[in-house]
Protein backbone atom coordinates (compact mmCIF):
# COMPACT_ATOMS: atom_id res chain seq x y z
CA UNK A 1 0.00 0.00 0.00
CA UNK A 2 1.46 3.07 -1.03
CA UNK A 3 2.01 5.62 1.80
CA UNK A 4 1.42 9.08 0.25
CA UNK A 5 -1.36 10.00 -2.44
CA UNK A 6 -1.96 12.79 -4.97
CA UNK A 7 -3.03 16.32 -2.97
CA UNK A 8 -5.60 16.28 -5.86
CA UNK A 9 -7.44 13.83 -4.98
CA UNK A 10 -7.17 14.90 -1.16
CA UNK A 11 -8.64 18.39 -2.46
CA UNK A 12 -11.15 16.64 -4.43
CA UNK A 13 -12.74 15.42 -1.56
CA UNK A 14 -12.33 17.84 1.04
CA UNK A 15 -13.91 19.97 -1.20
CA UNK A 16 -16.96 17.72 -1.83
CA UNK A 17 -17.89 16.93 1.58
CA UNK A 18 -17.01 21.05 2.65
CA UNK A 19 -19.57 21.83 0.02
CA UNK A 20 -22.48 19.39 0.89
CA UNK A 21 -22.07 19.86 4.01
CA UNK A 22 -22.53 23.50 3.71
CA UNK A 23 -25.04 22.81 1.30
CA UNK A 24 -27.14 20.77 3.94
CA UNK A 25 -26.69 22.58 6.99
CA UNK A 26 -26.53 26.52 5.65
CA UNK A 27 -24.62 28.51 8.71
CA UNK A 28 -24.87 25.59 11.07
CA UNK A 29 -21.89 24.16 9.11
CA UNK A 30 -19.52 25.93 10.93
CA UNK A 31 -21.03 23.68 14.15
CA UNK A 32 -20.11 20.80 12.77
CA UNK A 33 -16.24 22.04 12.73
CA UNK A 34 -16.94 22.23 17.03
CA UNK A 35 -17.27 18.33 17.05
CA UNK A 36 -14.82 17.60 13.85
CA UNK A 37 -12.08 19.24 15.40
CA UNK A 38 -11.43 17.49 18.66
CA UNK A 39 -12.11 14.13 16.40
CA UNK A 40 -9.61 15.15 14.26
CA UNK A 41 -7.34 15.56 17.47
CA UNK A 42 -8.22 12.08 18.74
CA UNK A 43 -7.42 10.86 15.26
CA UNK A 44 -3.66 12.50 15.33
CA UNK A 45 -3.11 11.83 18.85
CA UNK A 46 -3.99 7.72 18.15
CA UNK A 47 -1.32 8.45 15.54
CA UNK A 48 0.74 8.94 17.84
CA UNK A 49 1.00 12.90 16.91
CA UNK A 50 0.64 14.37 19.95
CA UNK A 51 -0.17 18.55 20.90
CA UNK A 52 0.80 19.11 24.46
CA UNK A 53 2.49 22.82 24.45
CA UNK A 54 0.44 24.58 27.08
CA UNK A 55 0.69 28.30 25.76
CA UNK A 56 -0.08 29.52 21.94
CA UNK A 57 3.90 29.87 21.62
CA UNK A 58 4.25 26.36 22.54
CA UNK A 59 1.39 25.30 20.65
CA UNK A 60 2.60 26.62 17.61
CA UNK A 61 5.64 25.04 17.60
CA UNK A 62 3.92 21.77 17.85
CA UNK A 63 1.55 22.50 15.26
CA UNK A 64 4.37 23.85 12.67
CA UNK A 65 6.22 20.70 13.26
CA UNK A 66 3.30 18.29 12.84
CA UNK A 67 1.59 19.90 9.69
CA UNK A 68 5.02 20.76 8.08
CA UNK A 69 5.84 16.65 8.33
CA UNK A 70 3.18 16.01 7.11
CA UNK A 71 3.12 18.64 4.10
CA UNK A 72 -0.11 20.00 5.42
CA UNK A 73 1.10 23.52 4.28
CA UNK A 74 4.92 25.10 4.20
CA UNK A 75 4.71 27.11 7.04
CA UNK A 76 2.33 28.09 10.44
CA UNK A 77 2.43 30.31 13.16
CA UNK A 78 -0.44 31.33 16.01
CA UNK A 79 0.74 35.18 16.98
CA UNK A 80 -1.44 35.75 20.30
CA UNK A 81 -2.99 39.20 20.79
CA UNK A 82 -4.87 40.50 23.70
CA UNK A 83 -8.06 39.67 21.49
CA UNK A 84 -7.49 37.39 18.93
CA UNK A 85 -5.27 34.55 17.96
CA UNK A 86 -3.95 35.11 14.26
CA UNK A 87 -3.13 31.70 12.54
CA UNK A 88 -0.51 32.66 9.40
CA UNK A 89 -0.52 29.91 6.54
CA UNK A 90 1.58 29.59 3.46
CA UNK A 91 2.09 27.11 0.87
CA UNK A 92 -1.59 25.50 1.80
CA UNK A 93 -1.56 21.86 0.31
CA UNK A 94 -5.65 22.42 0.57
CA UNK A 95 -5.17 25.61 -1.49
CA UNK A 96 -7.22 24.23 -4.63
CA UNK A 97 -9.88 23.53 -2.04
CA UNK A 98 -9.91 27.02 -0.49
CA UNK A 99 -10.11 28.83 -3.86
CA UNK A 100 -12.92 26.23 -5.34
CA UNK A 101 -15.40 27.09 -2.04
CA UNK A 102 -14.87 30.60 -2.49
CA UNK A 103 -16.06 30.34 -6.32
CA UNK A 104 -19.07 29.31 -5.00
CA UNK A 105 -19.24 31.89 -2.52
CA UNK A 106 -18.35 29.61 0.49
CA UNK A 107 -15.78 30.28 3.01
CA UNK A 108 -13.17 27.31 3.82
CA UNK A 109 -15.16 26.74 7.31
CA UNK A 110 -13.80 23.23 7.32
CA UNK A 111 -9.82 24.53 6.92
CA UNK A 112 -8.10 21.82 9.11
CA UNK A 113 -5.44 24.64 10.33
CA UNK A 114 -8.15 27.00 11.84
CA UNK A 115 -9.87 23.73 13.42
CA UNK A 116 -7.29 22.38 14.41
CA UNK A 117 -5.89 25.97 16.14
CA UNK A 118 -9.18 26.67 17.38
CA UNK A 119 -9.19 23.02 19.04
CA UNK A 120 -5.80 22.86 20.73
CA UNK A 121 -5.87 26.62 22.16
CA UNK A 122 -9.48 25.61 24.21
CA UNK A 123 -8.30 22.05 24.90
CA UNK A 124 -4.19 23.08 26.05
CA UNK A 125 -4.58 26.55 27.24
CA UNK A 126 -8.62 26.85 27.72
CA UNK A 127 -9.49 29.51 25.61
CA UNK A 128 -12.17 29.05 23.74
CA UNK A 129 -12.77 31.09 20.11
CA UNK A 130 -14.55 31.74 17.46
CA UNK A 131 -13.70 32.26 13.66
CA UNK A 132 -13.99 35.40 13.03
CA UNK A 133 -12.68 35.15 9.15
CA UNK A 134 -10.50 33.33 7.05
CA UNK A 135 -9.04 35.22 3.96
CA UNK A 136 -6.47 34.78 1.48
CA UNK A 137 -2.92 36.40 2.20
CA UNK A 138 -1.20 35.92 -1.04
CA UNK A 139 -0.76 32.92 -3.08
CA UNK A 140 -1.69 29.68 -0.92
CA UNK A 141 -1.78 31.95 2.07
CA UNK A 142 -4.70 32.45 4.65
CA UNK A 143 -4.69 34.06 7.52
CA UNK A 144 -7.30 32.87 9.72
CA UNK A 145 -8.42 35.00 12.72
CA UNK A 146 -9.75 33.64 15.90
CA UNK A 147 -11.54 35.92 17.91
CA UNK A 148 -11.34 34.82 21.84
CA UNK A 149 -14.53 34.74 23.57
CA UNK B 1 -28.71 39.51 32.25
CA UNK B 2 -28.74 36.99 29.74
CA UNK B 3 -29.35 34.36 32.34
CA UNK B 4 -32.46 36.06 33.54
CA UNK B 5 -34.43 35.64 30.48
CA UNK B 6 -33.51 32.42 30.24
CA UNK B 7 -34.47 31.56 33.76
CA UNK B 8 -38.30 33.16 32.69
CA UNK B 9 -38.11 30.15 30.23
CA UNK B 10 -37.34 27.95 32.30
CA UNK B 11 -39.75 28.43 34.92
CA UNK B 12 -42.42 27.07 32.35
CA UNK B 13 -43.45 23.42 33.90
CA UNK B 14 -41.51 20.68 32.63
CA UNK B 15 -39.25 22.67 30.84
CA UNK B 16 -35.37 21.26 31.72
CA UNK B 17 -33.71 23.87 30.42
CA UNK B 18 -32.33 26.65 27.83
CA UNK B 19 -29.28 27.55 26.19
CA UNK B 20 -28.11 30.36 24.13
CA UNK B 21 -26.16 29.56 21.53
CA UNK B 22 -24.13 30.66 18.32
CA UNK B 23 -24.49 29.68 14.96
CA UNK B 24 -21.40 28.12 14.94
CA UNK B 25 -22.02 26.20 17.81
CA UNK B 26 -20.77 28.05 21.01
CA UNK B 27 -22.33 28.32 23.93
CA UNK B 28 -23.03 31.72 25.37
CA UNK B 29 -25.60 30.79 28.23
CA UNK B 30 -27.20 28.12 29.84
CA UNK B 31 -29.76 27.80 32.77
CA UNK B 32 -31.13 24.62 34.19
CA UNK B 33 -30.74 20.80 34.15
CA UNK B 34 -30.69 19.24 30.72
CA UNK B 35 -29.34 15.30 31.12
CA UNK B 36 -26.92 15.46 28.35
CA UNK B 37 -23.62 16.80 26.79
CA UNK B 38 -24.05 20.86 26.40
CA UNK B 39 -21.73 20.58 24.13
CA UNK B 40 -22.82 18.65 21.88
CA UNK B 41 -26.05 20.09 22.27
CA UNK B 42 -25.04 23.61 20.88
CA UNK B 43 -23.46 22.04 17.77
CA UNK B 44 -26.86 19.70 16.73
CA UNK B 45 -29.02 22.93 17.76
CA UNK B 46 -27.19 25.06 15.38
CA UNK B 47 -26.92 22.38 12.86
CA UNK B 48 -30.43 21.38 13.12
CA UNK B 49 -31.63 24.98 12.45
CA UNK B 50 -29.42 25.01 9.63
CA UNK B 51 -30.57 22.39 7.67
CA UNK B 52 -34.08 23.17 8.40
CA UNK B 53 -33.20 26.65 7.04
CA UNK B 54 -32.07 25.24 4.21
CA UNK B 55 -35.47 23.60 3.60
CA UNK B 56 -37.19 26.77 3.75
CA UNK B 57 -34.65 28.03 1.23
CA UNK B 58 -35.11 25.41 -1.13
CA UNK B 59 -39.24 25.14 -1.01
CA UNK B 60 -38.81 29.41 -1.00
CA UNK B 61 -40.93 29.54 2.64
CA UNK B 62 -38.84 32.38 3.23
CA UNK B 63 -37.32 32.86 6.81
CA UNK B 64 -37.27 30.43 9.50
CA UNK B 65 -38.44 31.11 12.78
CA UNK B 66 -38.79 28.15 14.69
CA UNK B 67 -38.24 24.70 14.78
CA UNK B 68 -40.39 22.57 17.12
CA UNK B 69 -39.01 18.88 17.60
CA UNK B 70 -41.55 16.42 19.68
CA UNK B 71 -39.63 12.96 20.31
CA UNK B 72 -41.35 10.17 22.45
CA UNK B 73 -39.62 11.10 25.80
CA UNK B 74 -39.06 14.79 24.91
CA UNK B 75 -39.19 17.66 23.13
CA UNK B 76 -37.26 20.51 21.91
CA UNK B 77 -37.57 24.32 20.47
CA UNK B 78 -35.09 25.86 18.67
CA UNK B 79 -35.99 29.56 18.24
CA UNK B 80 -33.74 32.18 15.58
CA UNK B 81 -32.70 34.79 18.00
CA UNK B 82 -30.51 36.72 15.16
CA UNK B 83 -28.78 35.63 12.17
CA UNK B 84 -25.97 34.96 14.73
CA UNK B 85 -27.63 33.30 17.36
CA UNK B 86 -30.76 30.68 19.03
CA UNK B 87 -32.40 29.71 21.54
CA UNK B 88 -32.58 26.48 22.56
CA UNK B 89 -35.41 25.18 25.10
CA UNK B 90 -35.41 21.29 26.00
CA UNK B 91 -38.68 20.11 27.71
CA UNK B 92 -40.20 16.74 28.97
CA UNK B 93 -42.54 14.83 26.73
CA UNK B 94 -45.35 16.16 29.72
CA UNK B 95 -44.45 20.10 28.81
CA UNK B 96 -47.14 21.83 27.11
CA UNK B 97 -45.67 22.54 23.84
CA UNK B 98 -48.26 25.69 23.61
CA UNK B 99 -47.30 27.13 26.75
CA UNK B 100 -43.83 26.81 25.74
CA UNK B 101 -43.47 28.55 22.51
CA UNK B 102 -45.88 31.64 24.50
CA UNK B 103 -43.15 32.27 26.78
CA UNK B 104 -40.64 32.19 24.04
CA UNK B 105 -42.77 34.50 22.11
CA UNK B 106 -42.98 36.70 25.11
CA UNK B 107 -39.53 36.55 25.61
CA UNK B 108 -37.47 36.44 22.61
CA UNK B 109 -37.68 39.85 21.56
CA UNK B 110 -36.19 41.15 25.46
CA UNK B 111 -33.58 38.96 24.56
CA UNK B 112 -32.74 40.03 21.24
CA UNK B 113 -32.09 43.87 23.05
CA UNK B 114 -30.07 42.24 25.63
CA UNK B 115 -27.78 40.54 22.68
CA UNK B 116 -27.79 43.89 20.65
Amino acid sequence: MVDKIDKRAVNAILYGVSASVRKLFGAGADAVMRIAGPMVLEEFEKQGIKFEGKTSSEISDELKKAMLESGMCDEISIEETDTHYNVNIKGCSFWETTMSLRELGISPFACPFANLAMTLLEKNTGQVTTIEKIEPAGDAASLVSLKKV
Amino acid sequence: MIGDFLKKVVNVEGIQGCLVVSRDGLILDNVGQIDASLTSMAAISATALGSAEVMGETMKFGTLQQQVLEFDDGKAVVQQISSDLLLLVVATHKANLGMIRHTINNTIDDLRKSLT
